[in-house]
């Protein structure tokens, strides 16, 4: 090892011996300097924040209330306190009235909201805001009350206890972020007002500024310089007068390479590690933030940068040219980005968009659903839109951001011979149903609106369409005689220019005491009973189905993995002869009188299930594309052999013992649950555009490396984020059934390594092969 | 025993990709012995660097047999107990006298320690003494030949090649690298030498091989090729024409006046009794002999003479191959 240990050496002792190494370190030092003075304080929170009101009606509806009972209440006396715009302002938010903000609602909403913030953070300083006898229930500490009573008018000491004698008051409608407030300061300056943030979420601000801060400076900039700075290593090593003399000792030529390799990316290992080590420290001794995950970032960019330099070493040795070299790697490296961007913009806008989500059976037919929310029909080896609302459709691709967060899952009804689903992108506070029959060619009616944001819909054994909403369980009946005959007339005295919004009514079938569902909650009936299961928050109640079509009181069941750890954990519910419920960690419980636990999954995150007519097979879908299959009757999962596990994007039984599996984007297969066996398959020939993405950009994407993926591996380390996952519209993770993009982490790792040592290969049987 | 043992080598590759097929060596044959200071000479492109590299490794052999040291030619074991100064080599520039010694010393599989000890005393002896602290890029070209010449040593080899040595060395630099090179001699060391330098060869030199467009001309001993009996050089004090009657019907030549009536010239003889004739005719002609010495043929003529009897031995095999070709 003597000699290549000499070799690794050198390359040290060259790097330091270089004049372009000092200047990069002075940079970084400077750089340190800079960052150096910043400080964080935390001081007393004097004001409430945007997003430190959770639920806004709540507490402006409660204040209202309370005014009405006078101000001997709590909120009788703030609302007593506030003024009179403050009041209208109040008012009008809760009528819905634009009042003085013009604009669209939502906007206006925002307006109207940050206005009464203001005006309650006003109210903080003034010292007559506490009132003894009607803040006289409202559980506070004694140090609080001492603050409210003794502290002066306008003073910090004041404001700091009355914001927390008001979130006190409305526990329900308050979120504290915490009691204190964070303010940036450099050397002696200090701003004036605290930072959007709350004390305990500083560490991972700053961690997540350094990670920002470490990928702009190696991202680009610094991997570009280490290039061109260590482009002539390898040409210069392999010049004759050097070269020879270095063969002529007893050494290995691969070897000899390699040390030079290694010793190559001395460079950008001394800089990397300056300035994270820097950072580390800067980071420990000024915030006490010792992230010791940091440092896993020096590793990291020589890794990125040998990527480029196992590029540049091969066109050096083989053309002994720095200039070469050079340029060759700058063309790699934009032929990598323009690689990456073609395949982004094949997965976003051509792909993603037409990737089957749900599978529909109907009768002998079958449909689907894409992200898009477009309904496909296979007819003529092709899948042919059915079912979806004419005109301003939209770019596939947009159409999938805009509803990414609607749930459209159509249902097959078959007394009706008919499909029916959620129309996509409708109300927050009910939701129009749509039905298309076989008869019509699948056109797309209103059905009717439900009464409630509805969450799940379903066809019952009594081709009943059964609506789950927030507040209870539903069923459309006719409407009203009476009444459909004056919406009639209305929409005649329009001239058809207005139409009514429904011409069906709705009926509650749940009984009383129905507990409210959340959207992260998950809903499953059973097919074979039409008994419905609800997994809330930690617990599982089950709804039988009465003889009378209703729903009885639910029981609720008691569940092992939900209480392990926290009672909010999110789970899919799979309802057949036994009820499965599927964690967010991959564990399956089945639920019931001999309750177990299959932890087959291997940490994937369940995504959805499905069950077959007659309530024996129950498959789980993970985010990951994989199928977890379980018998009911024989209680144990089912360990057959399913196509494209990791690949699978949507599932559903047709029958008793058919399961269709979507993969490929626009695939569709039809497999025994039995034996595993493709006993049907549904795939479109592949177009010029997909046979261009399926040959060669995902084949050059997946053997070529992925430096700007690397990235997003500093920041995992650095912020100690495992995997970043956002549904498609970018909204936090509300539900395990939405659609996720998940952000793969170490794939690009494994690639480029691969890359890498290939790169490093070639060279070896390059420099084996040749006579010097 | 032979230290390098090469029976015919014969090295081919082609020039460019579409290129023709060059001949570097033809079936080369040669032994050297252990102890003893081969000299290998040659024009340009007679194919002696490429022996040499054939013989370290660096270039693989197309046919033939080599072996160094009892080792196939070329092997890691064998180059272990190498010492080796390329022509025209580089050092790189950030190292120093002393960290260039510690570098290749490690490349030879030396501890530091081992080179620490060694090292002073080397620059010392290669004539670098005090420079070991300086940058190499601060060295002239004598002195970075000195230091590949201490970095070929350093690791006490069996054998060492050196590939134009004494080459950008002034004439001081020259005569101690002439006498490291005994010194080196005298430890029993096999020394390799490649030079265009013919008379720092024939100074150092035990035998020679002369190389010329891939194959082994010659292969003598210094002394042989340099000795010559047949010419004698007189320095005579008489008449011009006295001289020319006296010595009537032999080759006089190289005549030079040294005066008046003073002449020195050379005169070609079969054996002693023509010597003895040539005194006898001139003191009879009363031609008055101040030196009489035989004439001793340098390295340099003797390579010369060969090379171009070669080329005279090639143009003749042309010519005759230029007139076969039409008679086909």
């Amino acid at each position: 090892m003597r000699p290549y240990l000499a070799i690794i050496k050198d390359s040290f002792r060259e790097a330091f011996a270089s004049y372009v190494l000092w200047a990069t370190l002075v940079v970084i030092t400077l750089f340190l300097l800079v960052l150096l003075p910043i400080h964080f304080d935390v001081d007393q929170a004097t004001e409430f924040r945007d997003g430190e009101i959770s639920n806004w009606d709540r507490l402006l509806t409660d204040l209202r209330d309370a005014a009405e009972g006078g101000d001997e209440s709590p909120g009788g006396h703030i609302w007593s306190m506030l003024t009179e715009d403050q009041q209208k302002l109040v008012d009008d938010y809760l009528d819905g009235n634009s009042g003085d903000e013009p604009g669209p609602p939502g906007g206006r909403r925002m307006r109207q909201q940050r206005r009464f913030l203001g005006g309650l953070n006003k109210l903080l300083g003034n010292a007559e805001l506490y009132d003894e006898a009607a803040f006289a229930d409202v559980e506070v500490s004694e140090e609080i009350l001492h603050a409210v009573r003794n502290s002066k008018d306008g003073s910090d000491e004041l404001k700091a206890a009355q914001r927390e004698l008001i979130a006190a008051t409305f526990p329900r409608s308050f979120d504290l972020f915490s009691d204190g407030a964070v303010y940036v300061g450099y050397l002696i300056w200090k701003h004036d007002s605290p930072l959007p943030v709350a004390p305990s979420e500083l560490n991972g601000l700053i961690r997540s500024g350094l990670a920002i801060s470490v990928s702009l400076i190696f991202g680009w900039g610094g991997i570009l310089v280490s290039i061109l700075v260590t482009s002539n290593i390898i040409p210069r090593t392999f010049e004759p007068g050097e070269i020879v003399l270095l063969l002529s000792k007893p050494i290995s030529r691969p070897l000899l390479f390699v040390s030079r390799f290694i010793g190559g990316c001395a460079f950008t290992f001394v800089n990397v590690a300056y300035l994270l080590v820097g950072l580390w420290l800067i980071a420990g001794m000024r915030f006490g933030i010792w992230n010791h995950r940091l440092l896993l970032g020096i590793p990291v960019y020589v890794f990125l940068f040998a990527v480029y330099f196992s590029v540049s070493a091969f066109i050096g040795l083989r053309f002994r040219n720095a200039i070469i070299a050079v340029g060759f790697t700058i063309v790699f490296s934009f032929f990598l980005w323009a690689l990456s961007f073609t395949k982004g913009i094949f997965d976003q806008v051509v792909l993603a968009p037409i990737r089957i989500t749900t599978i529909v059976p109907a009768g002998d037919e079958v449909l689907v659903t894409n992200s898009s929310k477009e309904t496909l029909i296979w007819q003529q080896q092709n899948w042919k839109p059915v079912f979806n609302e004419s005109g301003q459709q939209g770019p596939q691709f947009q159409r999938r951001i805009l509803f990414a967060d609607s749930h459209f899952h159509p249902q097959y009804d078959a007394g009706n011979d008919r499909i029916v689903a959620m129309k996509p992108g409708t109300g927050w506070s009910s939701n129009d149903v749509i039905a298309g029959t076989r008869a019509s060619n699948w056109e797309r009616t209103e059905l009717g609106r439900t009464p409630d944001s509805i969450l799940a819909l379903f066809v019952d054994g009594k081709g009943r369409v059964i609506c789950v909403g927030m507040s209870g369980i539903y069923d459309f009946v006719p409407p009203d005689p009476e009444e459909q005959k004056n919406l009639e007339i209305l929409e005649a005295a329009s001239g058809g220019f207005w139409k009514p919004p429904s011409r069906t009514g709705t009926k509650s079938l749940h009984a009383e005491g129905f507990a409210r569902v959340r959207r992260e909650d998950s809903i499953a009936m059973n097919p074979a009973t039409s008994a419905l299961s609800i997994y809330r928050g930690g617990t599982l109640t089950n709804y039988p189905q009465l003889e009378d079509g209703t729903y009885g009181a639910g029981e609720t069941v008691a569940l092992q993995h939900a209480n392990t750890e926290s009672d909010a954990r999110q789970a899919v519910v799979a309802a057949g002869n036994t009820v499965l419920v599927g964690y967010e960690d991959g564990i399956v419980e089945l639920v019931g009188g001999e309750s177990r636990e299959f932890d087959t999954l291997e940490g994937d995150t369940i995504k959805s299930s499905e069950t077959s007519s007659n309530g024996r097979f129950v498959a789980f879908l993970t985010h990951e594309g994989r199928v977890w299959l379980f018998d009911c009757e024989a209680k144990q999962p089912l360990s057959i052999r399913i196509p494209a596990q990791g690949n699978v994007s949507a599932i559903a039984f047709r029958g008793e013992n058919e399961l269709l599996i979507a993969d490929r984007y626009t695939r569709v297969r039809a497999i025994d649950v039995e034996d595993g066996h493709v006993l049907e398959q549904f795939a479109p020939s592949d177009s010029m555009i997909m046979k261009a993405y399926f040959w060669v950009v995902k084949p050059l994407h997946l053997v070529l490396p992925k430096p700007s993926e690397l990235n997003t591996v500093v920041t995992t380390l650095m912020t100690e984020k495992e995997s970043e996952v956002l549904t498609a519209g970018q909204q936090a993770d509300a539900n395990l059934q939405q659609e996720r993009i998940s952000v793969d982490t170490w794939t690009p790792v494994w690639t480029s390594l691969a890359f890498t040592l290939f790169m490093i290969g070639l060279s070896c049987w390059y420099i084996s092969s040749r006579d010097f | 025993m032979a230290v390098i043992e090469v029976e015919e080598l014969e090295k081919q590759y082609k020039s460019g990709f579409f290129g023709p097929t060059i001949h570097a060596l033809k079936g080369v044959s040669l032994h050297v012995e252990a102890g003893e200071i081969f000299g290998l000479l040659g024009p340009n492109g007679a194919g002696k660097t490429t022996l040499i590299k054939i013989l370290l490794g660096i270039v693989s052999k197309t046919r033939g047999k080599a072996t160094m040291l009892g080792e196939p030619a070329g092997s890691r074991r064998s180059r272990v107990r190498v010492g080796y100064l390329p022509e025209h080599h580089r050092i790189p520039h950030h190292l120093t006298g002393n960290t260039a010694l510690e570098y290749y010393g490690c490349l030879s599989g030396m501890s530091v320690r081992a080179i620490h000890e060694k090292r002073e005393a080397l620059l010392e002896t290669v004539g670098l003494r005090g420079r070991g602290q300086d940058r190499v890029n601060t060295y002239s070209k004598g002195m970075l030949q000195r230091l590949g010449l201490a970095q070929a040593m350093l690791h006490d080899p069996d054998l060492i090649i050196l590939d134009e040595p004494t080459d950008g060395v002034d004439p001081v630099g020259r005569s101690a690298i002439r006498r490291v090179l005994k010194q080196i001699k005298d430890q029993g060391k096999t020394i390799f030498l490649n030079s265009h330098l013919l008379q720092e060869v024939e100074l150092v030199s035990d035998r020679v091989a002369i190389l010329d467009r891939g194959e082994v001309k010659l292969i003598a001993g210094v002394q042989d090729l340099t000795s010559d009996q047949k010419t004698y050089q007189l320095s005579v004090v008489g008449a011009r024409d006295k001289i020319t009657s006296a010595l009537e019907g032999r080759e006089l030549s190289q005549w030079q006046p040294g005066g008046e009536n003073v002449h020195s010239f050379c005169i070609g003889v079969e054996d002693d009794g023509a010597v003895d004739y040539v005194v006898d005719q001139l003191r009879k002609a009363g031609v008055s002999i101040r030196a009489m010495s035989a004439r001793k043929t340098s390295l340099e003529d003797a390579f010369i003479d060969i090379v171009e009897e070669a080329e005279v031995q090639r143009a003749a095999k042309e010519t005759t191959n230029g007139k076969k070709t039409p008679s086909k």
